[in-house]
């Protein structure tokens, strides 16, 4: 379960990314986060990964309020959150296995355990056949299919995406969407960002609605349409 | 740590400088450089204090006995002379082997002597050298105290002038040494810093999957401990080669001083090559610092 209660935060160059936002996501349930660029989706998934601190409020993960964290303890908290960026952020000079076994060998894992899981997750994303490749010699999408096979392969609890789909074309998206789906089935909370409003519409699940800051609507299903940033 | 952690720290670090080669060659050739001069300068210093030293062991004082001693008498007091602390050598002069010093010295004016008649105005002497010419003053005392000694010689101006000179050149060559320590370290932990931050990508992205910040430090460290290795390396091998040239070209050259031979200087050698494995990875530790705090 994770959890804003009344969030706020502001930036040092004075602009307000939240303002007083409140809402919980429980176990296995699939969240699209939606709102025009600057709306605070971004902001969310920084407070959730502790990579920002709100200016008041309190952030909770599984029940624990991560602002009473120590920096040293903000490694061990990513290790509960799978994250799928939509600039991929892939080792460029690692090869597909060695881009997913790197999360595995930041937890401490065996190399065996690694030999074992990392082949696993590839043909769970579609790339089995794709393990000694660079992320150069892929196309977009399947970058983000690294990128997801890096985000799962230690099993988190809660999978945050921050516009997984922003660079990919439609049909390609769709594909890193099916993933997810399966993830979530697999009883994975996941969290996903997005302006793609046909993804949205398509799935049909929790929605919450950004809008400067605060939190304009949140409702399971409906149709949605994010301004001019729509596909 | 574990043990299947160290190695895969240490694999990383290689596969990092593999992997970025282009850019490891550049930093270990720029600690070569920087650690080739630091060695010169060295070996340098050291060899200036070592001259300086071989100066000062030529400077001695003479003592003078008093006329008509007997032999015994001069021979005692030779002994509790040499016996003083301070006093590393001595050369007793007769004064006929002082005469005939003496009328060499003249040369071809030694003619102007003929007039003596033969009577002999030299004094028996000894000639002292000293451990530490700075207590000179000390060791003429205890020698004029001597029995038999009527007086000691020292040429104090000249003492005073070689022990303020080699002073300056101490000083000066320990404010060079500092500088160029301090310019090496700066040289060497900026270009590992510039090879660093061409990465700081790849260190957010470790953070973002949870890895702690030693787990992202140590292949970094342990890469800088490389370049480090090979910079020192090179310029210790360099520094050798160049020494070694320098000091039988030398040598042939001149025999008034001696310098240091290549066995002798192998510890200050083998301190560039430390010198640039410590600041390899002391400047991977710093160079990584700043990009932790994602």
């Amino acid at each position: 379960m994770i959890e804003f209660k009344n969030v706020s935060k502001e930036y040092k160059n004075g602009v307000r990314a939240l303002n007083d936002v409140s809402f919980r996501v429980d176990n296995g349930e699939f969240v699209f986060l939606i709102g025009q660029s600057g709306a605070g989706k971004s902001s969310i998934i920084k407070l959730f990964m502790c990579e920002e601190r709100p200016t008041s409020g309190q952030v909770f993960v599984d029940g624990v309020d991560i602002l009473g964290l120590k920096k040293k303890q903000i490694p061990f908290l990513r290790r509960s959150f799978g994250v799928v960026f939509q600039d991929f952020r892939l080792l460029p000079k690692a090869t597909v296995f060695d881009n997913v076994a790197f999360a595995m060998q930041v937890v401490g894992a065996s190399p065996r355990e690694i030999r074992r899981r990392v082949p696993e997750v590839l043909s769970q994303v579609g790339l089995a056949a794709r393990a000694r490749s660079y992320p150069h010699q892929l196309s977009g999408g399947e970058q983000q299919r690294v990128c997801v096979a890096r985000a799962i392969v230690n099993k988190p609890s809660v999978l945050l995406a921050d516009e997984p789909t922003g660079n990919l074309d439609n049909e390609i998206a769709h594909e890193i969407v099916d993933i997810f789906n399966e993830i979530n089935r697999n009883g994975t909370t996941i969290l996903m960002a997005t302006h793609a409003d046909w993804i949205v519409n398509s799935m049909q699940k929790r929605v919450i609605t950004m809008e400067h800051g605060r939190i304009a609507e949140d409702r399971e299903g409906g149709d949605y349409h994010i301004g001019n940033a729509s596909y | 740590m574990g043990t299947h952690l160290i190695s895969l720290h240490i694999k990383t670090a290689f596969r990092g400088v593999i992997k970025n080669s282009l850019m490891a060659l550049a930093s270990i050739m720029s600690c070569a450089c920087c650690l080739f001069l630091y060695g010169l300068f060295m070996l340098l210093t050291l060899n200036v204090f070592f001259i300086g030293q071989q100066v000062q062991n030529q400077c001695e004082i003479q003592a003078y006995f008093v006329a008509d001693l007997s032999q015994e008498a001069i021979d005692a007091a030779c002994e509790k002379i040499a016996a003083i602390d301070n006093i590393t050598e001595t050369v007793f002069e007769s004064k006929e082997q002082a005469l005939q010093n003496y009328k060499a010295q003249l040369g071809e004016d030694a003619s102007a002597l003929d007039g003596l008649d033969g009577e002999n105005f030299m004094r028996n002497s000894l000639k002292i050298r000293m451990k530490d010419i700075s207590a000179v003053a000390q060791t003429v005392q205890l020698v004029a105290e001597i029995e038999g000694v009527e007086e000691v010689k020292n040429r104090q101006d000249i003492v005073d002038k070689i022990l303020s000179i080699n002073k300056g050149i101490r000083l000066i060559s320990f404010i060079v040494m500092v500088l160029l320590t301090f310019v090496s370290l700066l040289i060497i932990v900026n270009t590992i810093k510039l090879s660093v931050q061409s990465r700081a990508n790849e260190i957010h992205i470790m953070k973002y999957v949870g890895a702690t910040n030693w787990f992202v430090r140590w292949p970094f460290i342990i890469e800088g401990l490389i370049v480090g290795a090979f910079g020192g390396l090179l310029a210790t091998l360099a520094v050798t080669g160049g020494y070694g040239y320098l000091i039988s070209y030398t040598t042939e050259a001149m025999d008034i001083v001696k310098f240091y031979s290549v066995a002798e200087v192998t510890l200050p050698l083998i301190t560039i090559l430390l010198f640039g494995i410590i600041m390899g990875g002391f400047g991977s530790f710093l160079a990584v610092r700043r990009h932790l705090d994602v």
